[in-house]
């Protein structure tokens, strides 16, 4: 059962995650409030596996796999309201400086345009490859090969040349 | 503008280091909530998946004893059994569910290919209980005999209720061709007919045509197609 102790465990690592967190809500929920009550889906599922994390394996692969698969049901629900959070006024990861969105370079605003193209399991490649994962590491969070993400890597690489060149 | 991948991987970094200095987690909320508490759509799912199995237990143990005790009369016999199959089509329905629905409660750290397709699959089952039940509808006198019997303490197959239950007969029997045309339009990818279309929106139609095509999006991603 989660202690108090396990609590505060799990606050310090959710603490030192939140940019991973944040990083995949956002890529599958553009839209504000939709992505507060990701947010918190994610953040209870992380919970309530919490005391089955092995320790053998590496943290942020268990994160991933999470925030990924909790993302992706989340989307493809369609859903705006989810039942499995809790109505909440304040905000679990908030952004402090509302300026953030707004002074965003222009090619970063196209960097997620082009995310958000791409499909629900091609996003979550994307996602892990952008965050510096050795190919190990994403096919260990998406359960393919090595040679299927340096396949897929290639491709994303061909699709976003020509996307840019239109622009 | 061509941008090459390296170059959004910087963007992206750029990104992240202004993400640490301006996002923030609300650590006395997070202290304050109490997630224990939240009932999950998965939790949700057993609780109430649980109940119908135990239910349908309950009426298969109950229908075979209904069929023992009423071995002499054939009728009733029979109609007791094909309601018994019925149930155990259920039965084996269900269990499969909660087999997934376990395995997703449990571990839902698994691999995102895994995990997804679990996920499609549990849809998947789910819509087929529905056409399963489509299927049922037609045959409501096998069921209306033996609940007759339980409640009513009457033999819809003696000649005074005999016309009665012709009439149901056919009825039911008039009901199967469309019925039938359902569950086919059910299984197939595409339903082009507008009406069925409507019609069959609300049986979950919808959520098994996009999980059986997910399902294939995750099959050819794990091959690399």
């Amino acid at each position: 059962m989660n202690t108090q102790q396990n609590k505060e465990q799990f606050i310090d690592i959710i603490s030192r995650n939140k940019k991973l967190i944040y990083k995949v809500c956002n890529s599958y929920c553009r839209d504000a409030a939709d992505r507060q009550d990701l947010v918190q889906e994610v953040i209870i599922r992380l919970w309530q596996a919490f005391d089955k994390y092995d320790e053998r394996y590496k943290l942020s692969t268990w994160m991933y796999r999470i925030a990924l698969n909790t993302a992706i049901s989340h989307y493809r629900s369609g859903k705006r309201r989810n039942e499995a959070t809790i109505p909440l006024t304040e905000h679990l990861i908030d952004i402090a400086d509302d300026n953030l969105e707004t002074e965003l370079d222009e090619r970063v605003k196209q960097l997620y345009t082009f995310i958000n193209q791409l499909d629900e399991l091609n996003r979550a490649l994307m996602i892990l490859y952008l965050d510096d994962n050795s190919y190990r590491e994403i096919a260990e969070v998406l359960g393919i090969t090595e040679t299927n993400v340096a396949t897929r890597i290639g491709r994303v690489k061909q699709n976003l040349k020509q996307q840019f060149a239109k622009i | 503008m061509i941008m090459e991948l390296e170059e959004l991987k910087t963007l992206w970094s750029d990104y992240d280091k202004k993400l640490d200095k301006s996002l923030q987690l609300n650590i006395k909320l997070l202290r304050q909530v109490n997630f224990d508490k939240v009932y999950g759509k998965v939790k949700t799912l057993i609780i109430y998946k649980t109940l119908e199995m135990l239910i349908l237990i309950f009426m298969l143990i109950y229908l075979i004893k209904f069929a023992i005790n009423n071995f002499p009369a054939p009728g009733l016999t029979g109609c007791a059994l094909i309601s018994a199959v019925f149930m155990i089509a259920a039965v084996i329905s269900d269990i499969r569910q909660m087999a997934i629905l376990v395995q997703l409660r449990s571990d839902y750290s698994a691999p995102v290919s895994a995990l997804q397709k679990q996920v499609e699959k549990l849809k998947l089952l789910i819509v087929n209980y529905v056409k399963w039940s489509l299927i049922s509808i037609p045959c409501y006198p096998v069921f209306l005999v033996v609940a007759a019997k339980i409640f009513l303490n009457s033999d819809l197959w003696s000649p005074r209720h005999f016309n009665y239950l012709l009439i149901n007969l056919i009825i039911g029997i008039v009901l199967l061709p469309g019925f039938t045309y359902l569950y086919r339009q059910l299984n197939k990818p595409v339903v082009e007919n507008r009406w069925v279309k409507n019609l069959l929106t609300g049986s979950g139609w919808n959520q098994a045509a996009s999980a059986q095509t997910f399902l294939d999006e995750i099959e050819k991603f794990e091959k690399g197609e």
